[in-house]
């Protein structure tokens, strides 16, 4: 595979380009949208995307020159489609809001603008969030780009493919439960999940607003690192928003001295022959080059699933409440009030997101309260200090992304149970509101990716770049998938 | 035990709290035309975040602590959860089980003696859309929805149903209403919705262990409080001798028909499925905050009238009229101070000078005329410099043409009032021009008559003058008249 355009190069080299005057931000916009016209018919990654490049910014059509102020000038940068952009619909791949133009933009998306970003489109994801597969969306499925039989993963498929596949370089994609990471890892790309309150939530639709957070994804960790930093910050109008400044450390630059956290409750039974292997081969190749490797413990990470699907389902069904068709989104004018409220959410809503809604308005009713969301918030607690225990003995924690790689689409739609527990190795890191990274690990026997997934302690992002940017130059050039960048 | 059967009464009382802008968005709370203060916030449109007002929470812990309610250190925001078109969320933001403030208590009297009413709770919360059906523009079957309103804080007062009639149900609200007023937490009026209260009422008699409680909503003035509470009083009390069970309820007081209707029963009481809201962290109040509001607390209403019974030994009666707002009180207090007589500023304060701030539609009294000056007149008034009359219209003249009434009353004391000599000259030349009316009043035949001569007397004086002066000093006259006449 040979790179023939600035597109497939880093977004830090990128902008070297743009410096040495080889390429303006119009030849990249321009490389992107052709790709994504010639290419995302096969992969879905895309629900929209800018026309053409007449659309773009004036100042990133006509100018070449990049101020060292605004960090991803003239840098195309993929949203998912539950972050609201102001001139471009935001769908969050539900029915519910086909066609829906939000009033207001995101902040991270006025960020993004004000760091020089080109917003190129709005990628698939499942309905409201709320899957792994990307299969809920309304719109279709998204495909991996390294096999198109199987699922990208989710929520935050159609940003994994559009950067996977080359049609982008950088995309954001929404994090509640693994919706970052999984579709990072499935398709061979880095993806974080912020702690939780360093990225502003304004404008992403919410689907569980204790557990939901932005961020970035990107083909290497530097790139995800440079996306990362334009986004992220205080918001006073976001009140969960941390008004800390993050903990910067020295580059690491080499690995001694880092305890690095292997969890005792973890075996090989919890994942594939596949996932195990690199899994193991990824902690040598760390503790080879001198980290030093720590048993430590999870106790509670058995019931983290169930704690979280409680939680986020309740969180879901209330935050969904707002769904009527009185004043946005799909209607349907039948009958009386009560009629026209229910057939609207009876058609504008999906299987899986009815399935959450009812699961956690019953968790939440009179009687049931207790025992089912009261309880799942005491494991969180729980969950919380267990990583809070294990920081005492070590700096990060090591653990696969997902139990398998990608799933065959249409193999786990029925299945709601088993889909709900592949996202056991992700959910721990958003009940504890901890920062989590997934690098690519490498790829299995049957060519797909294996993502690594690293958690460290609130606002140490920094560290997990740095510890990621090592063990993806440890563990060598990942292989891209067959058609990347052909079309250029 | 009586058999008299023992009412119970407790109160919900909403009160809007006087801020710039809504609860938890930036929206004006003063918009005049429908929908023109509306915002994504409060419109609840997808991504949109809560960000809590200040104003409105200090304003809570200022009527906390006037009430003698405990401030939480920590409290919390939950979303109440129903569906209906003016609560665009689908949850109202409220406080749950972790209140703003518990405990403290409002003093009324019951038969003349002092009766503490216990407060169970005070919390804030915003308020719900308008929805507009009756109109005589509106179509059959149709409503409007006005959003204005929809954000708008509250605070909520609930009492412990320590009230026994109507009468003290409405004496509890008017005193919290001049306490909201005194301390400026709101206009309470209830005419404009800022103060409305929702009543539960429960009547046990001798047999009854577990009387119904009966809850009455929509009660927007002080006379719909007393008169439903008396109507389900009564209601009650027939069903009782009668040998009929009552049930449960929820009733609306209906204003026109002067009863209250059933809304629903027991058996289909609504789950609101509560659930702290992620969208806002705990709300912290610190010591210091406290400290700091107690520390800015006016002389409270209770407090002041006390005080001007027992300082001024004026009557109960007397001091309530004093009572209205922390200005009347000061107005007393310093002309007073300045030497005046208390009887005769309140006269004053409650007679002519309220009759001019009427008039003049002025918000203070001090506007009219500052307690110094009236001080200074009063005096003058007393040591028959000046008249009633006259101080009325150097009031008046010097507001009218904003001169100062210093100077005005200067004019007076420099000899232009009435000297004595004036008056007797006056009263001689009316005795002596009017002969026959005299005779009249001498003779017993018409005694009335001496009114005209006052009359004249006081025109030729042009009004500088107490007429009970003339009245005395005509009498003294005619007296010896008499006796000259006798003589000769």
């Amino acid at each position: 595979m040979v790179i023939q355009s600035y597109l497939d190069v880093s977004a830090k080299d990128q902008l070297s380009g743009f410096f040495n005057e080889k390429i303006s931000g119009y030849d990249l916009v321009s490389e992107s949208l052709r790709r994504i016209s010639a290419h995302d018919m096969n992969i879905h990654a895309f629900l929209h995307a800018l026309n053409d490049v007449s659309q773009m910014d004036e100042t990133v059509i006509s100018g070449t020159q990049p101020s060292i102020r605004t960090p991803l000038y003239g840098i195309p940068v993929a949203v998912k489609d539950t972050i609201c952009t102001s001139d471009m619909p935001t769908t969050c791949g539900s029915r519910m809001l086909k066609g829906y133009q939000s009033p207001f933009e995101a902040e991270v998306i006025t960020r993004l603008k004000n760091a020089g970003a080109v917003i190129l489109g709005k990628t698939n994801t499942d309905e409201f969030g709320m899957g792994s597969t990307t299969e809920f969306s309304y719109f279709g499925p998204t495909c991996n780009p390294y096999d198109n039989n199987k699922v990208a993963g989710g929520s935050s498929g159609g940003s994994a493919a559009a950067v996977a596949s080359g049609m982008v370089g950088l995309a954001l994609g929404s994090d509640t439960g693994g919706s970052i990471r999984q579709p990072a890892a499935f398709c061979g790309i880095v993806g974080l999940k912020p702690t939780y309150g360093r990225v502003s939530r304004r404008g992403l639709i919410a689907f569980a607003s204790s557990l939901d957070q932005i961020g970035p994804m990107a083909r290497t960790v530097d790139d995800c690192r440079i996306l990362f930093r334009a986004m992220v910050g205080y918001d006073p109008l976001d009140s969960t928003s941390f008004a800390m400044p993050a903990i910067h450390v020295h580059r690491l630059a080499e690995l001694t001295g880092l305890r690095l956290g292997i969890v005792r409750e973890l075996s090989d039974s919890d994942m594939d022959s596949d996932v195990a292997m690199i899994y193991k081969r990824s902690i040598d190749h760390l503790s080879n080059n001198g980290a030093q490797i720590v048993e430590v413990s999870l106790p509670h990470l058995s019931s983290a699933i169930a704690a979280y699907y409680l939680v986020a389902c309740a969180e879901a069904a209330s935050n969904l409440s707002r769904f009527d068709g009185l004043r946005f989104g799909y209607h349907s004018m039948e009958g009386s009030l009560g009629t026209s409220v229910s057939t609207t959410r009876s058609i504008g809503f999906g299987a899986e997101v009815k399935r959450r809604i009812i699961l956690g308005t019953f968790a939440l009713s009179e009687g049931y309260r207790n025992a089912y969301y009261i309880r799942a918030k005491k494991i969180q607690r729980l969950i919380a200090r267990d990583f809070a225990e294990t920081w005492k003995s070590c700096d990060m924690i090591m653990t696969p992304t997902t139990p398998t790689t990608a799933f065959s689409l249409g193999s786990m739609i029925d299945d709601p149970l088993e889909l709900y527990r592949s996202d056991r190795f992700t959910v721990p890191a958003n009940l504890a509101g901890i920062p989590a990274l997934s690098v690519p690990g490498g790829l299995s026997s049957k060519g797909m990716p294996v993502g690594i997934q690293f958690m460290a302690p609130h606002l140490w992002e920094e560290l997990l770049f740095d510890v990621g940017k090592i063990f993806e130059k440890l563990r060598g050039p990942l292989p891209l998938p067959s058609g990347f960048g052909e079309l250029s | 035990m009586s058999d008299d059967p023992m009412v119970a009464i407790g109160l919900e009382v909403h009160i809007q709290v006087n801020t710039r802008t809504k609860a938890f968005c930036g929206c004006p709370v003063d918009a005049f035309e429908p929908n023109t203060a509306i915002c994504p916030t409060c419109l609840g449109q997808p991504g949109a975040l809560p960000a809590p007002n200040r104003e409105m929470i200090s304003g809570a812990v200022k009527l906390a602590r006037a009430l003698n309610s405990e401030t939480n250190h920590i409290s919390r925001f939950a979303r109440k959860h129903y569906l209906y078109p003016d609560l665009p969320k689908g949850y109202q933001i409220t406080q749950f089980d972790e209140p703003l403030a518990f405990g403290g208590g409002l003093t009324i009297l019951s038969a003349g003696e002092k009766n503490t009413i216990r407060l169970r709770r005070i919390h804030v919360e915003e308020d719900a859309a308008k929805l507009i059906h009756d109109e005589p523009w509106i179509r059959e079957g149709r409503s409007y929805v006005d959003f204005n309103r929809c954000g708008i804080p509250l605070i909520e007062v609930v009492t412990e149903p320590d009230l026994r009639t109507g009468e003290e149900a409405v004496q509890f609200v008017r005193r919290l209403q001049i306490l909201l007023r005194w301390l400026d937490i709101s206009d309470a009026l209830p005419e404009k919705g800022q103060l409305r209260f929702d009543a539960n009422v429960s009547v046990r008699f001798h047999n009854d262990e577990d009387p119904v409680i009966t809850e009455i909503k929509n009660l927007n003035s002080f006379s719909s409080l007393r008169k439903s509470l008396e109507f389900e009083i009564r209601r009650k009390i027939k069903r009782y001798e009668s040998g009929s069970t009552d049930t449960a309820e929820t009733v609306l007081w209906d204003e026109s028909r002067r009863e209250t209707r059933t809304m629903r029963s027991k058996e289909t009481l609504s789950d609101y499925r509560y659930i702290p809201d992620p969208d806002l962290p705990v709300l912290r109040i610190h010591d210091h905050e406290v400290r700091e509001v107690e520390d800015s607390l006016p002389e409270l209403p209770w407090q002041a009238r006390e005080r001007l019974v027992k300082e001024y030994g004026i009557s109960v009666e007397h001091a309530d009229r004093m009572v209205k707002s922390p200005e009347t009180v000061s107005y007393l207090d310093t002309a007073v101070n300045h030497g005046a007589n208390v009887h005769e500023v309140i006269r004053w304060m409650t007679g002519e000078l309220r009759h001019l701030q009427k008039q003049a539609n002025a918000a203070y009294l001090s506007d009219i005329v500052p307690p110094e000056t009236l001080a200074d007149l009063l005096i003058a008034e007393q040591e028959e410099r000046l008249t009633g009359a006259t101080i009325v219209d150097i009031i008046y003249t010097a507001f009218v043409n904003d001169v100062s009434i210093d100077e005005m009353k200067a004019g007076y004391d420099n000899g232009e009032c009435s000297s004595q000599e004036d008056i007797r000259d006056a009263v001689d030349s009316a005795i002596r021009e009017y002969t026959s009316v005299v005779d009249a009043i001498t003779s017993g035949d018409k005694p009335g008559g001496i009114d005209f001569l006052i009359g004249h007397v006081l025109k030729k004086l042009s009004g500088t003058i107490d007429p009970k002066r003339v009245r005395s000093e005509i009498l003294a006259r005619l007296e010896t008249v008499d006796k000259d006449s006798t003589d000769s």
